[in-house]
């Protein structure tokens, strides 16, 4: 599902889901290091501005409103530029193979790993990706 | 003890504003102003692009109303081409409106003032937003989400998505109605018309609660905008303009859009970005005037649906000129845009696959209208005869009342903010008068310029005393 930014009424289709992953750009390091880490659900946010929904509110609102929320993973990509254009940039573009593979990797062993134990969601924080730059 | 009061930003609307509210040596509210403090520039820059990119170039102004500006763009763009385009994409374009004003009246209702309505106007900072409504009523907020996402699935189903669908063009809309699309649209039809008598029963009773607020917002007196069918129903779609006076006479009507400039001028004042449209016989500011669900349901004699004029009856014993009764208007909306949209698809000709009309251009100049969430929208644009634009004019629905906004943010200020004790529900007051209106700010702003933001603490004889940021 690709978005603009997250509403909270994506807390309905994610109540639904058995695990979600958002995909994101970041800024801040050199561009193409791929950082995962796993979203725990928090309590309902405090903050007054429903534009700036993140991935733990959306959580926690599903659990409010919908009674269930999945294991969820964050993945981010550091970005080379954040201006207006139609196209990544050259050099995103010319690591977009390599970053898909470590995407898909990441996604692999989340999905295997709640397979296996999906308790262990909330202390594996770390164990997908790093910085590993692409 | 400041002397000037800032919130900055004036939070759960869209866009970027903040009030200033000037406080005189007693500490009473002496002025008060609404200041949009952002730019776009659309105008300009679509200036040199061909007029077919239009629609889709203006669709970017927003992300929550879109499709307001790809039906008024497309219109135009239908006026310079000389077409007249089929009754079926006329009325495929109206369903995509209608889901539209549906969607963003739900946001607007649910995620940002109901906080206000149902926790109080003093209720804990933290607490006033949807999660603060989802944890003390959660099916309350889980009919708002769900109203949203029907609008939006059914603009994702007509336009291949829900934010900047491409659909709609010049002389008509891409592609026709396929039998499986209309189906789950109609499916969808009876849930939303439930949610939304459900929400209009809940809110009814919480008036009560309010009397104070409804009579600070009924302060400033306006006329009203909007436009209506010949025999003065609602209309989204297309339609000749209705203006009425203070006292709800009929001022103006059978106004033609396309003359809007006979009618309408703008005016500029130094503390916003946003201009102010006024009736130009009236002169300003005196020819104010508010558009927007509480503006239509003033113009006009019934919503022309079952359920939402039946809803109408109790709005018609409410104080017109309250601009807190945009919240009941809203919600009247909302029904009868899910009512209209039912009967629309049961149309047999919704199903024609003549859905487009073919041309060259054969005007160099064309204006659209129709009615957004937030009241009339007007795109006005002027080719050379390679079809690139070489003027645009946009009059926003958020712009239309903007001086609306910025009295009644003073009348408010005056009600409810004592300098003495300052507390945050009296702040929250004055934010919900501009809540109530819905502004869409993105969407407003579009002439050139600087974007300074400026945070001061104004003295009673201009001098600046300290910066305060809330």
């Amino acid at each position: 599902m690709t978005m603009n930014q997250l509403t909270p009424e994506l807390a309905a289709p994610i109540s639904e889901a058995q695990q979600v992953v958002f995909l994101d750009a970041r800024m801040g390091d050199p561009p193409g290091v791929v950082l995962s880490e796993v979203v725990e659900e928090t309590a309902l946010p405090a903050g007054a501005f429903t534009h700036q929904v993140t991935p733990a509110a959306l959580l926690a609102a599903a659990r409010q409103l919908y009674g269930a929320a999945p294991a969820a993973l964050l993945i981010s990509i550091s970005g080379a530029s954040f201006e207006y254009a139609t196209e990544l940039s050259p050099v995103l573009q010319a690591r977009l193979p390599q970053i898909t593979d470590q995407v898909s990797t990441i996604i692999e062993l989340f999905f295997q790993q709640q397979e296996n134990s999906p308790s262990a969601a909330g202390a594996s924080r770390l164990s997908y990706g790093s910085t590993k730059e692409c | 003890m400041p002397q000037t009061i800032y919130i900055d930003p004036v939070t759960r609307i869209e866009g970027h504003a903040k009030v200033t509210i000037h406080l005189d040596d007693a500490g009473e509210v002496e002025n008060a102003h609404f200041h949009v403090t952002q730019v776009r520039g659309f105008e300009k820059f679509v200036e040199g692009r061909p007029f077919e990119e239009m629609p889709s170039l203006m669709a970017r102004i927003c992300g929550i109303c879109p499709v307001s500006h790809l039906i008024a763009s497309a219109k135009a763009c239908d006026a310079l081409l000389a077409v007249q385009i089929p009754r079926t994409a006329a009325n495929l374009r109206r369903i995509m409106n209608l889901a539209q004003i549906a969607q963003s009246h739900a946001l607007s209702f649910f995620y940002l003032s109901s906080p206000d309505l149902l926790l109080g106007m003093d209720a804990e900072v933290g607490k006033r937003n949807l999660f603060g409504v989802a944890e003390n009523q959660p099916q309350l907020a889980r009919d708002g989400v769900r109203l949203r996402q029907i609008g939006q699935q059914i603009i994702e189903l007509l336009g291949g998505k829900r934010i900047h669908p491409a659909w709609v063009v010049p002389g008509g809309v891409n592609e026709p109605l396929a039998p499986e699309k209309r189906e789950m649209m109609l499916a969808m039809m009876p849930e939303g018309i439930m949610l939304a008598e459900r929400t209009i029963t809940w809110f009814k009773p919480i008036l009560e609660q309010y009397a104070e607020e409804i009579s600070a917002f009924s302060a400033y007196k306006t006329l009203f905008m909007g436009t209506v069918t010949p025999n003065s129903r609602l209309e989204m779609y297309d339609g000749n303009w209705r203006i009425v006076g203070k006292n709800l006479e009929v001022v103006a009507d059978n106004l033609n859009p396309a003359k809007y400039e006979s009618f309408i001028t703008e005016a500029v004042e130094p503390y916003t970005y946003l201009k102010t449209p006024y009736y130009k016989p009236l002169g300003y500011p005196e020819g104010t005037y508010r558009v927007g669900p509480l503006a239509r349901l003033n113009i006009v004699s019934s919503c022309g649906t079952p359920r939402a004029d039946d809803k109408l009856e109790f709005f018609r014993s409410l104080d017109f000129q309250s601009s807190f009764h945009y919240h009941y208007a809203r919600l009247i909306e909302i029904l009868y845009c899910f009512e209209m949209i039912n009967q629309l698809l049961h149309d047999p000709e919704i199903m024609s696959d003549h859905v487009r009309a073919y041309a060259e251009p054969n005007s160099r100049e064309g204006v659209g209208a129709s009615e957004a969430p937030r009241g009339t929208l007007l795109h006005h644009y002027e080719i050379d005869q390679d079809g690139l634009i070489t003027r645009a004019n946009l009059i926003i629905a958020t712009g239309h009342n903007n001086q609306a906004m910025d009295r009644g943010v003073y009348e408010v200020a005056r009600r409810f903010v004592h300098g003495a004790q300052l507390s945050e529900g009296m702040l929250n007051r004055v934010e919900a008068l501009v809540r109530a209106f819905d502004p869409c700010l993105s969407c407003s702003t579009h002439a050139v310029g600087q974007m300074p933001l400026q945070i001061q603490l104004v003295a009673p004889d201009g001098g600046i005393v300290d910066e305060i940021k809330r």
